[in-house]
C-alpha cells in the first residue's frame, strides 16, 4: 500500500504570513494523514528562517529531518514577520552547520519516496530548486518521484528543464479568510499566532494555502473560507504514522 | 662534494627465483621523480571499516575547530597523534537507508560505503557500484606493483543472505571492480605476505631442493644480492634498506609464531577466524605489510574491513563474550552501551598502532603518515538505531601536506560521504566529475 503523498514545502520561510499559514495547513493535513510533509527548505540564507521550520516539525510532531537552507546572504534579512515568528522559539538550528545544503537533502528526501508519489510546493523564489537540477544525480530522481511542482502567486519564475508537471497556482479570488491569533490558542507560541498578535491586520493572498489543498486534495478541490477556517489553525492531533516510509 | 647514486625504482632484490621490492630509497630519487605523481612523494590511500556503528557520545569531540587537550574515550588511545587526526562530522550515506527497501542496514551501509550508491537488495543478483578506491587503483595502480590491496580479518563469504535479503558480498567486501564484482579481502597474513613478498613457488628445482634443505626464509635467499646492492648505498640508504629487511624478518617471524601459538589453542569450537587467533596479533600483522607495502610503494590503495558488517564476533580478548551486533542493539542499557564502548575503544587502540608505525617511518624530510590518508570509520552512525547520518570518520595524515589535521571538521548536515571521496581523489591526483551521490568536494580540509 501506497502512504499519502509526500510534500517538500520550499519557501522563503517568514518573508509573509502566508508561508506560515499554508505550512500550518499542510501539517493539519498530515496530521490528518492525508499527506505527509517530507522536508523543508527555506531559500533565505537565514538562520531564524531554518529554525522557525524546526519549529513547526516540533509542533506538530513532524519527521525531525534537516532543514535546508541556502546559503550566500540571498534574502538575509530578518523582516518584521520572521522576527516576530522567530520570538522566543526554542531551536536547535545554531549556526549553518545546523542545517543542510538544499539540493542535496531535497534529492534525499525525495529518493524515500515511491515513484510520483511526492509533490513539491514552491512558494517563494524557486533558487533552491534551480540548483536541485544543477545536480546530476537530481534529475533522475525528481522525474521518478516528483508528480507535479506547484509554484505559486502570478509572478512565479519558472524552473527550466524541470522534467515532470508544474503547476502555477495564482492568488485565489473569491476568499476572505482571515486567521487571528486567538484561533491557535492551543498554543500562543505558535510562530503564526505570535505574528497575529503583533500585526492582526497582515495582508495575506492565500495562494500558498490554496497550492497546499490542491497539491494534496488534487487539483479539482474546491478551497473555501470554510475549509481554511477548519483547517489552518486546526490543533495537531496525536496518531499513528505509518511507519516506514520517509527518512 | 656528494654525489648520489642513482638506482632504477624497478630494482629489485634477486635471490634463487625470489624477488623482493625496495623500499623508496633516496638513492631512487631520480626514477622517482620522473614519474606521473602529483607530489615530489607518492600519497597513500587508505580505508579502516569497522562494523555496526559507533558510540557517537564517546566519539564526538565536544567543540569543532582544534581538538581539546583530552579526546573523547574511544579516540583516546590517538591522544598521542592528536596533531595527525582530522575529525569529520555530520558526512552522510544516503544510500545506507532504507529508500523502500526495508531491512538491511548492515548490507547496504557496507556494500555502499565506498560507492555512495544504493546496493541492490538480493544475495543472488547482486549490484553496487564502482568503489572509489578502485577508481583510483584503475587510474593510478599502473605506478605500481599492485594497483590496490584489500584486506580483512574476518568472514570473507561471498554468497548467501547476510543481511535480511542483502547478499554477504555486500557486507564482506568494501572494494568493488564493478558494480557487480567485489574484490574480497585477503584475510590470512601469510598470504597477504606472499602476494607481497613472493611464495617462492618460482623456485627451480635446485632452488627448492636448496630451500628445503637449508629451511632457511625467502629473505635468507636474497641476502648475498642484498650485500652486493649495499656497496653501491649510501649510509642513509643503507641504514633504510636494513630498516626495511629487519620489518620483513620481523613479519616472518610474527607469522611463525602465530603459527606455532594457533596450534596450541583449543578454542572448543570450529576454527572461526584465521591465524592468528589474537585479534591485535592479526591487526598488527596485517597492518605490518601494508606499512611495508607502502615503504616499498607496492601499493597506494588500500581497504581494510576490520571485520564484516553486522558481525556478531565476541572479543573475549578484552572479556567480552557477548556477540558485537548483537550488544549495539543496546536499548540504551549503560552495561551493554559500556561493551560497546569498549569494542569500540579497542578498534581504535589497534589503529593507534598502526598510525605510531606509520608515522616513525621516515621518508625524506616527512613520515609515511604524512604522506598518507588513513580513512577510519563505519558505515554506521548509532547500531542501535541503525542511522546513516554523521557517520564516525576520522583522517590520519595529511595527505601529501594537504590536510591541515588536529582538527575536527563539521560539515552541514546531510553532506555526502562522497564529497570526502571527491577531495580525496584529487589528492590521489584522479580528477572526476561526479561520483555516487556527491553534491561537491568536501570544504575545509585544507584550511587551518
Amino acid at each position: 500500500m501506497r502512504p499519502p503523498v509526500g510534500v517538500h514545502f520550499d519557501a522563503a520561510f517568514g518573508d509573509n504570513l502566508d508561508d506560515l499559514l499554508a505550512l500550518s495547513l499542510l501539517y493539519s493535513l498530515d496530521n490528518r494523514n492525508e499527506c505527509r510533509v517530507i522536508g523543508m527548505t527555506t531559500s533565505k540564507d537565514n538562520l531564524e528562517s531554518a529554525g522557525l521550520y524546526e519549529v513547526y516539525q516540533k509542533l506538530y510532531g513532524g519527521r525531525p529531518t534537516a532543514i535546508g537552507m541556502e546559503t550566500g546572504k540571498v534574502r538575509s534579512a530578518t523582516g518584521m514577520v520572521l522576527k516576530a515568528a522567530a520570538e522566543g522559539q526554542a531551536t536547535t538550528v545554531k549556526s549553518v552547520l545546523d542545517t543542510a545544503e538544499p539540493n542535496g537533502l531535497i534529492r534525499n528526501l525525495l529518493t524515500a519516496n515511491h515513484d510520483g508519489n511526492a509533490v513539491i510546493i514552491c512558494t517563494g523564489p524557486t533558487d533552491n530548486l534551480r540548483d536541485l537540477m544543477k545536480l546530476q544525480t537530481a534529475r533522475p530522481v525528481v522525474a521518478a518521484k516528483v508528480r507535479t511542482l506547484y509554484l505559486v502567486g502570478d509572478e512565479a519564475k519558472p524552473v527550466a528543464d524541470w522534467p515532470t508537471p508544474v503547476v502555477t497556482v495564482p492568488v485565489p479570488t473569491g476568499l476572505s479568510y482571515v486567521a487571528k491569533a486567538a484561533d491557535f490558542g492551543w498554543n500562543e507560541k505558535h510562530p503564526a499566532a505570535q505574528v497575529l498578535a503583533l500585526m492582526p491586520d497582515a495582508k495575506l493572498n492565500r495562494a500558498a494555502m490554496a497550492a497546499v489543498l490542491q497539491a494534496v486534495r488534487g487539483k479539482d478541490f474546491v478551497v473555501t473560507d470554510a475549509v481554511l477556517a477548519e483547517l489552518v489553525a486546526a490543533k495537531p492531533i496525536p496518531r499513528q504514522r505509518m511507519r516506514g516510509f520517509g527518512v | 662534494m656528494m654525489t648520489r647514486k642513482a638506482l632504477s625504482r624497478r630494482t629489485m632484490l634477486r635471490g634463487v627465483g625470489a624477488a623482493i621490492a625496495l623500499p623508496a630509497m633516496d638513492a631512487m630519487a631520480p626514477a622517482f621523480a620522473s614519474s606521473q605523481l602529483p607530489g615530489p612523494k607518492p600519497v597513500r590511500m587508505a580505508f579502516v571499516y569497522v562494523p555496526n556503528g559507533i558510540d557517537m557520545r564517546n566519539w564526538t569531540p565536544a567543540n569543532e575547530g582544534a581538538l581539546p587537550a583530552e579526546l573523547p574515550r574511544i579516540l583516546k588511545p590517538l591522544e598521542a597523534h592528536k596533531k595527525d587526526i582530522t575529525i569529520l562530522s555530520n558526512l552522510t550515506h544516503n544510500g545506507g537507508r532504507a529508500l523502500l527497501d526495508g531491512a538491511g542496514d548492515h548490507g547496504r551501509c557496507c556494500g555502499g560505503y565506498l560507492s555512495g550508491v544504493q546496493p541492490r537488495k538480493s544475495f543472488v543478483d547482486i549490484k553496487a557500484g564502482v568503489s572509489m578506491d578502485q577508481i583510483v587503483a584503475n587510474a593510478i595502480g599502473s605506478q605500481t606493483r599492485f594497483p590496490s590491496l584489500e584486506v580483512g580479518l574476518e568472514d570473507a563469504r561471498q554468497a548467501g543472505d547476510c543481511d535480511s535479503g542483502y547478499s554477504c558480498a555486500y557486507t564482506n567486501n568494501l572494494a568493488w571492480r564493478s558494480e557487480t564484482q567485489a574484490l574480497p579481502p585477503i584475510l590470512d597474513p601469510r598470504a597477504l605476505f606472499e602476494r607481497l613478498f613472493g611464495t617462492g613457488a618460482e623456485l627451480s628445482p635446485e632452488a627448492k631442493a636448496r630451500q628445503a634443505k637449508y629451511r632457511r626464509s625467502i629473505l635468507d635467499f636474497v641476502m648475498g644480492d642484498t650485500r652486493k646492492l649495499e656497496a653501491n648505498l649510501g649510509p642513509t640508504d643503507r641504514r633504510k634498506l636494513d630498516e626495511y629487511l629487519s620489518s620483513i624478518r620481523s613479519i616472518e617471524q610474527q607469522l611463525e609464531r602465530a603459527e606455532k601459538d594457533n596450534s596450541q589453542i583449543n578454542p572448543g569450537m570450529d576454527k572461526p577466524y584465521g591465524v592468528p587467533a589474537d585479534f591485535a596479533e592479526h591487526f598488527k600483522l596485517m597492518t605490518d605489510m601494508i606499512t611495508v607495502a607502502f615503504q616499498a610503494d607496492l601499493s597506494r590503495v588500500v581497504t581494510f574491513l576490520v571485520t564484516r558488517e553486522g558481525t556478531s564476533r565476541p572479543y573475549r580478548e578484552i572479556g567480552i563474550a557477548d556477540g558485537h551486533h548483537p550488544l549495539t542493539h543496546h536499548m540504551n542499557k549503560p552495561e551493554l552501551l559500556e561493551k560497546v564502548t569498549q569494542i569500540n575503544t579497542y578498534h581504535v587502540q589497534q589503529f593507534a598502532g598502526w598510525i605510531e608505525k606509520l608515522k616513525s617511518a621516515k621518508e625524506g624530510d616527512s613520515n609515511l603518515l604524512e604522506n598518507s590518508m588513513i580513512v577510519y570509520g563505519a558505515g554506521l552512525s548509532d547500531g542501535n538505531r541503525h542511522t546513516h547520518e554523521d557517520l564516525p570518520t576520522l583522517i590520519a595524515g595529511n595527505g601529501g601536506g594537504y590536510i591541515k589535521s588536529g582538527r575536527r571538521v563539521v560539515a552541514r548536515r546531510e553532506t555526502p560521504m562522497s564529497n570526502l571521496f571527491l577531495t580525496m581523489m584529487d589528492r590521489m591526483g584522479v580528477q572526476v566529475d561526479h561520483f555516487g551521490d556527491a553534491t561537491g568536494r568536501l570544504a575545509g580540509l585544507d584550511l587551518a
